[in-house]
């Protein structure tokens, strides 16, 4: 027997009166739903591919021109970036994907609520469902992109040290971190839609304001980058795990942690208190 | 679980805003308000909002079913929306026991890119069934949807009436204890119609509760026990489906009077009156009604025309009468008049009416006085009648072997008892 099958009760104020059962509830929830995640992150593969000639290849394409992209603004002069640890194009690789994998989730999750708004206001389903599932399409994304990213360790003759095994925790963060965003930006959207015209902006800013394309700075005023930054220290750890095998602002890192899951919880909470009323007004 | 299957509503309301970006403000304050431990102010209304639904009391128990009717905007789909669970109501409480499945768009949540195949497990895992659960009823959907070769092509090709049957084939299949239905099946031909009844009633006898919104009286008539009649927002009637109806009949008021005509004639007065001879704007079907006309000449006129029509308020002109096709000249005329009709059988299908009277010249074109929609007339039976007028009927019935007939019945005292 399902847990949906045993009885529930509608009254106003429900969660608030709760408390914090109230989080064993969402718990719960996820967890039936956990198909449901799976499936919504099918259906939004396939579909995102399914009428297109180069597929999945689209997926590579992105960071491809952008690495190209930077690359040529560096040799050209044009955006000097001083002396990386590794062959440049790898090294914005890198960062490029992780950033990617970050700016991804952040923009479908946002987005995730308004469109699927006629299934929100239609159907009894957590809304939370849409937006991790958005996290799934982004992964797809970063795991095509280790295709390309293999190739240059090979061209590069770079050999990834063992520190490596790492990275997966630090893109749990990165995930947690553009889940909770999502899940506050998503709601904001939902109200006015000019969170979703602002966010290209938003993610193309923040870019330039975390060390994708540059290392990590020194000096002031520039360090303000790492340190007020939340992304910052996951983007540079990722980079520097994987290409010189050693950890980095062990502090701002962290913080960057706390940040991440205090973000998930507030977000994931206020989300699951509003889901109704959106339904309601849209 | 089926056996303990209930729903149980007490004073619930629900309070939208007409205002977007009102309904946002008033959204953060009462979340706020009820995060630190203020109550709700629900008894009051702000600027801009109204009831959507105020004190709806109704309990159902396992295999009951209720008929949801009322005017568009009256809180039928915000009543199956609460009781789904989608939206919160801000007053009252709703108690639900058992598995719900709600039908309130069919196909919401259908990728028109994908295929029909993957639509039927990412829309059955939406609806709350497991992958396993929809793997064994996979071949039974398909079977009801009847979607054929189009299984895999995406639904974006498919035709409305595809798009439909598939929405509703994985939607019936979740097999729930308490279904809730809110006017979808409007939209398939009578065949799917047919059949969805036919599987609704299936899920009665296995004890599922019903709750039936549509504006389809048949459908609703047949399908449930009882009905509920809202208007704005509020539970006006409950109970036998005579009852709900006829007070549906009398709220249904779309038909404005009006009034037109030289005025050479004037029809001063209309009376109905039922079969005790006491004037009545309800009757009984089949009950004898006699309608008196008073008509004043303002000059002299010669075989003047009245004419009586019965609008329906389903939108057709049920009946008219008129004397000159009866034969009956009224001759010259120059003081006030009354004139008497009177039906013996008064068989129009229950509903309410309006009267048209018109008084004319004899040729019928110059028109004296003619009276729109000016009189109300309901008539009311404990069953449900098809069509637009009950035609008294004798049945009878024998063996071919058999010279006289065995049985008689007119069938049509169970109707009417006449006052």
């Amino acid at each position: 027997m399902s847990p949906s099958t045993t009885q529930v009760e509608y009254f106003p104020n429900r969660q608030q009166q709760l408390g914090l059962r109230v989080w064993a509830e969402m718990f719960a929830e996820l967890r039936r739903h956990r198909g449901l995640v799976w499936q919504l992150c099918v259906r939004d593969v396939s579909a995102r591919y399914k009428q297109s000639v180069l597929g999945i290849a689209w997926a590579l394409l992105l960071p491809l021109t952008m690495m190209l992209l930077f690359t040529l603004l560096n040799r050209a002069r044009v955006l000097p970036i001083g002396p990386t640890p590794v062959p440049y194009p790898l090294f914005v690789y890198v960062g490029l994907l992780s950033w990617q994998l970050f700016a991804k989730s952040l923009t479908l999750g946002t987005q995730s609520i308004v469109a699927n708004i006629s299934v929100l206001s239609q159907i009894k389903v957590p809304g939370e469902a849409f937006v991790f599932a958005s996290l799934g399409q982004a992964l797809f994304e970063f795991l095509m992109g280790l295709v390309v990213l293999s190739g240059l360790f090979v061209w590069y003759g770079v050999v990834p040290g063992w520190p490596v095994v790492f990275v997966p925790l630090l893109l749990v963060v990165v995930l947690l971190t553009a889940a909770g965003l999502g899940f506050l930006l998503g709601l904001a959207n939902a109200a006015l839609r000019d969170v979703s015209n602002m966010l290209p902006m938003l993610t193309t800013l923040w870019l330039f304001a975390t060390p994708v394309i540059y290392p990590v700075p020194t000096s002031w005023p520039w360090c303000l980058v790492s340190i007020l930054n939340p992304l910052s220290p996951l983007i540079a750890n990722i980079r520097s795990l994987t290409l010189e095998g050693r950890w980095v602002m062990g502090c701002e890192l962290a913080a960057s942690v706390v940040f991440s899951i205090l973000t998930l919880l507030v977000g994931w909470r206020l989300f699951h208190l509003l889901e109704p009323k959106i339904a309601e007004r849209l | 679980m089926r056996a303990s299957a209930a729903i149980e509503v007490r004073g619930m309301g629900k309070k939208f805003c007409r205002s977007l970006k009102r309904s946002a403000l008033y959204g953060v304050v009462d979340v706020a308000r009820g995060a630190i431990g203020l109550p709700l102010k629900t008894g009051d209304l702000r600027r801009d909002e109204f009831r959507a639904l105020d004190g709806i009391d109704f309990s159902l128990a396992a295999g009951e079913s209720l008929g949801v009717i009322g005017h568009n905007g009256a809180g039928k789909s915000t009543l199956l929306k609460v009781l789904s669970g989608i939206i919160e109501p801000d007053r009252g409480r709703v108690s639900i026991r058992g598995r719900v499945g709600a039908l309130i768009q069919l196909g919401a949540g259908f990728h028109p890119q994908l295929t029909g195949r993957e639509n039927i497990y990412v829309n059955g895992q939406i609806l709350g069934m497991g992958r396993r659960e929809i793997e064994a009823k996979f071949d039974r959907i398909l079977a009801f949807a009847e979607i054929g070769d189009f299984l895999d092509t995406p639904v974006k090709y498919y035709s409305s009436g595809m798009f439909v049957r598939l929405g509703f084939a994985v939607a019936a299949h979740l097999d729930p204890d308490i279904l809730l239905v809110d006017e979808v099946l409007s939209v398939g031909d009578m065949e799917f119609q047919a059949r969805c009844m036919a599987f609704m009633s299936t899920l009665r006898e296995r004890g599922t509760i019903l709750l039936f919104v549509s504006h389809n009286e048949e459908l609703v008539r047949r399908s449930c026990e009882r009905a509920m009649l809202l208007d704005h927002g509020r539970c006006v009637a409950l109970g036998s489906m005579g009852e709900v109806y006829a007070a549906y009949h009398r709220r249904v008021d779309w038909m404005p009077p009006s009034r037109s005509g030289n005025q050479r004639a004037e029809i001063d007065e209309v009376q109905i009156l039922n079969g005790a001879g006491q004037p009545a704007e309800t009757l009984r079907l089949g009950e004898t009604m006699t309608l008196r006309v008073r008509v004043i000449p303002h000059e002299p006129i010669e075989n003047p025309v009245l004419d009586v029509g019965f609008n329906c308020n389903r939108g057709y002109v049920a009946a008219a009468a008129n004397n000159q096709d009866c034969g009956f000249d009224l001759g010259p005329r120059t003081e006030p008049f009354w004139i008497e009709m009177r039906f013996p059988e008064l068989n129009l299908a229950p509903g309410g009416y309006r009267l048209t009277v018109q008084i004319m010249g004899a040729d019928r074109l110059e028109v004296y006085d003619w009276q729109r929609n000016q009189w109300p007339l309901y008539i009311e039976a404990d069953r449900y009648v098809r069509g637009a007028a009950h035609l008294p009927v004798e049945w009878a019935v024998r063996n071919d072997s058999q010279r006289r007939t065995e049985r008689k019945c007119s069938g049509h005292e169970s109707l009417s008892p006449s006052a």
